[in-house]
């Protein structure tokens, strides 16, 4: 399986069990929704992917790729997993087009802004590139997002309710529009919801994390 | 192990290596005071302990209470009225920071003296009482006036999260004036209240220079007494550790005054309106505010000009330009150790999750409450011990190499400062980060940025501000600094702050003048810096 997360277990503290023997397998190219009620630990299991937070026990591989088991625990730095957080995290200090580049260091000057203008071209956005965040929308905010985690050319992204900061209004447009790019990128994709709704139209699969 | 592997970073090593820093020095102190006690140490516990307690007693409450209503009515003046001015009176009230306690003492216990000015002035309009200046009162007094800014700043932060729909909810609930102010106001503002109280205590422990000149025998007069006239260090010891059982205590009362954590208010989007008050109200406004900026920092330091002119006093000799070279190199060197270490610590901090993690910042960060005697003593203890125990080292690189490398030089001093002061510049810096959450750092992390390349490409950026805050705040202390300067410095090597206080020591006042005006000068513009900084232009959140 292209993601294999066997028998994870996690807690923030003592007192409150977060994830006990919590498994996953995905197929890649996959879009995955991970749905349950809010305080279930979804966001956990996200941020134990990126290794953002160290899993008690268990393992986690990606793509063959072996992120923690007994002997070793990658940063979140060596994992190539893209995150699009909740409150989009873009860089306030940058320029949009600063933003989507952030990820591209290993490319030369030349390589880096076609991509650039790639992402920002797939996202629809290229006429917003001198911007900085604050003067964006809420649904422009989140395709840049988007663009800024899957500039790296990530073996997988994870988005965490993409959709909890946006209008309703906007919400089926902007959620068919996020379903085309992850599409056309063919990336392997979890995301978080506690709409079924939601994760019914998008996902090519919905797991039930209660 | 391999949980470290991926959390183990610049951060933790330099955090670490803090710790143990700071920790040995003061547990070598603790283990000092198992030695037997010898005849001074009965004589000073005989006969001198119980006023050493009764007297710092007496000076911290007294001064807690001065200064918690002056600072504490100036902050809710300006926060509720409204009046001409205003602006410019509220920054000034912030001044008093930039003039030493000790230089408000020599200056004012010349004034208040027989053939003082302000004498002089009550005898020509007919008035022949002496006010005894060089007291425990005189220094309360003293502290209050010079340190008040503290609760002022605290307070007023405090008050500015106040909204008018509370407010207006107590009147549509019929409560009067006074009850709102004893039910909503002071409650609502305690925290910060008791917070500035707490610094000005610190502060006021921390002090020799005004207790020294006034001979008020409170605890740090004490530990230098017993040090240098009496020659004992072991009951020097002692005394420090007495005065750190104090500091506990002080700590412990207030967190139990300022009672359960800060209030969340909701975010109030209504401003308050403000009160404009009638005539008398506003002669009663300008009163009170003009007179605390004239006692706390005006008349010493136009009474300091005077100085200058009475005397045929070049105000730049050479040794003053040297004295000021010495304090600007050695006050930023050390603010920027402080800041690095801060930087490292607060990154520790802010993704530690462990107690033992959050006790390490903790310990790591106390040395803003141990006052400067103590950890005088401490660093000189563990100084003479380091050379020690490089002795052989240093015989490797020169046969005729002196026992006391380490100890006769400035790197004693400075690692005192950034063992005091660490704590303000990590304060400061660990509020800022907390402004800014984690989110932004964790997704640099996603995005294949290392620890170190989100420090300076995410956090810095994000936290300018706050690292401006911290490099000015920590910078102000360390040029005031007195005690520690003047007992750690190695011999000839003056700061003005020392130069200072022995021309005060040597009743040479008007002499002390110039120097003293120019370290007001170097603490004022950074001040003046702080407080009007522009807000970046891109807003974080
Ligand atoms: N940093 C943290 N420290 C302590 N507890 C946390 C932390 N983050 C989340 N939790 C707790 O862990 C549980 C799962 O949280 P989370 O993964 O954010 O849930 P979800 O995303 O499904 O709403 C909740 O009970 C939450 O309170
Ligand atoms: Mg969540």
């Amino acid at each position: 399986m292209f993601v294999d997360i066997q028998s994870l277990s996690f807690d923030y503290d003592k007192h409150t069990k977060v994830l006990t023997e919590f498994s996953l397998l995905i197929k890649k190219g996959d879009i995955v929704a991970l749905i349950g009620r809010s305080g279930s630990g979804k966001s956990t299991v996200l941020r134990l992917i990126t290794g953002l937070e160290t899993p008690i026990k268990g393992r986690i591989t990606v793509n063959n790729k072996v992120f923690f088991d007994k002997h070793t625990n990658l940063p979140p730095e060596k994992r190539n997993v893209g995150m699009v957080f909740q409150d989009f995290a873009l860089f306030p200090h940058m320029t949009v087009k600063k933003n989507v580049a952030y990820g591209l260091d290993h490319l030369s000057k030349q390589k880096k802004a076609a991509r650039v203008n790639e992402l920002l071209e797939l996202v629809g956005l290229s006429h917003k590139e001198k911007n900085y965040p604050h003067q964006l929308s809420g649904g422009e905010k989140q395709r840049i997002a988007l663009a800024r985690a899957l500039a790296p050319k990530p073996d997988m992204i994870l988005l965490d309710e993409p959709f909890s900061n946006l209008d309703t209004e906007l919400k089926d447009a902007i959620r068919d529009q996020l379903k085309a790019i992850i599409k056309q990128t063919g990336v392997t994709c979890i995301f978080v919801t506690h709409d079924l709704k939601d994760a019914k139209q998008i996902a090519d699969k919905v797991i039930n994390h209660t | 192990m391999k949980k470290w592997s991926a959390k183990f970073s610049i951060f933790t090593a330099l955090t670490l290596i803090t710790t143990v820093l700071v920790l040995l020095p003061f547990s070598n102190l603790f283990f000092n005071l198992f030695n037997k006690a010898n005849d001074v140490w009965i004589h000073i516990r005989t006969f001198l302990l119980f006023d050493y307690i009764k007297n710092t007693v007496l000076l911290l409450v007294l001064t807690g209470i001065f200064s918690g209503l002056i600072g504490f009515f100036s902050a809710y003046v300006v926060t509720f009225y409204e009046f001409k001015y205003k602006k410019l009176l509220s920054w000034l009230l912030i001044l008093p920071l930039a003039l030493p306690s000790y230089i408000a003492a020599f200056i004012y216990a010349d004034m208040f003296s027989y053939t003082g000015s302000f004498a002089r002035l009550l005898r020509a309009v007919g008035i022949h009482h002496n006010f005894d200046m060089m007291s425990l009162l005189g220094a309360a007094v003293i502290f209050s006036f010079t340190l008040y800014p503290y609760v002022y700043m605290l307070v007023k932060a405090g008050l500015k999260k106040h909204n008018q729909t509370l407010t207006d909810s107590a009147k549509l609930l019929k409560a009067s004036p006074f009850k709102r102010f004893r039910t909503l106001t002071l409650p609502l503002s305690r925290p910060a209240l008791i917070g500035g109280i707490l610094l000005v205590l610190l502060e006021t422990l921390n002090d020799y220079g005004v207790v020294r000149y006034f001979g008020v025998r409170v605890f740090s007069y004490a530990i230098f007494d017993a040090w240098f006239r009496l020659g004992d260090l072991s009951s020097a010891i002692r005394l420090s550790a007495i005065v750190v059982i104090f500091v506990f205590i002080i700590v412990i009362i207030e967190k139990a005054f300022r009672g359960k954590k800060s209030y969340n208010i909701l975010k109030g989007h209504k401003p308050l309106r403000l009160k404009h008050p009638t005539k008398t109200g506003r002669i009663i406004i300008y009163f009170f505010l003009i007179s605390i900026l004239l006692i706390g920092f005006f008349i010493p330091t136009i009474e300091m000009i005077f100085n200058l002119f009475t005397i045929n006093f070049t105000l730049f000799s050479v040794d003053l330009i040297y004295t000021i070279l010495n304090t600007l190199i050695i006050s930023i060197t050390a603010t920027l150790i402080i800041i690095v270490i801060a930087l490292a610590i607060a990154n520790f901090g802010r993704f530690a999750k462990s107690k033992l993690a959050k006790g390490i910042v903790k310990l790591t960060t106390l040395g803003y409450s141990i006052p400067g005697a103590v950890i005088a003593v401490s660093v000189l203890l563990f100084f003479t011990k380091v050379d020690g125990f490089l002795y052989p080292l240093y015989e490797l690189f020169d046969k005729d190499t002196k026992t006391l490398v380490l100890t006769t030089s400035l790197v004693m001093l400075t690692f005192a400062y950034v063992l005091r002061f660490l704590t303000i510049g990590f304060n400061t810096i660990d509020a800022s980060y907390e402004k800014i959450g984690t989110t932004y750092t964790e997704a640099s992390y996603t995005l294949q940025k290392s620890k170190l390349k989100t420090l300076f490409l995410v956090d810095i950026p994000l936290i300018k501000s706050g690292l401006i805050a911290a490099f000015i705040i920590v910078f102000i202390d360390i040029v005031k600094e007195l005690p520690l300067t003047l007992i750690l410095r190695p011999s000839n090597y003056n700061t003005l702050a020392t130069t200072v206080f022995i021309y005060a020591r040597d009743e040479m006042i008007q002499e002390a003048s110039a120097p003293a005006l120019i370290l007001i000068i170097i603490t004022v513009i950074p001040i003046y810096i702080l407080t009007h900084q522009k807000r970046g232009k891109n807003h974080v959140r």
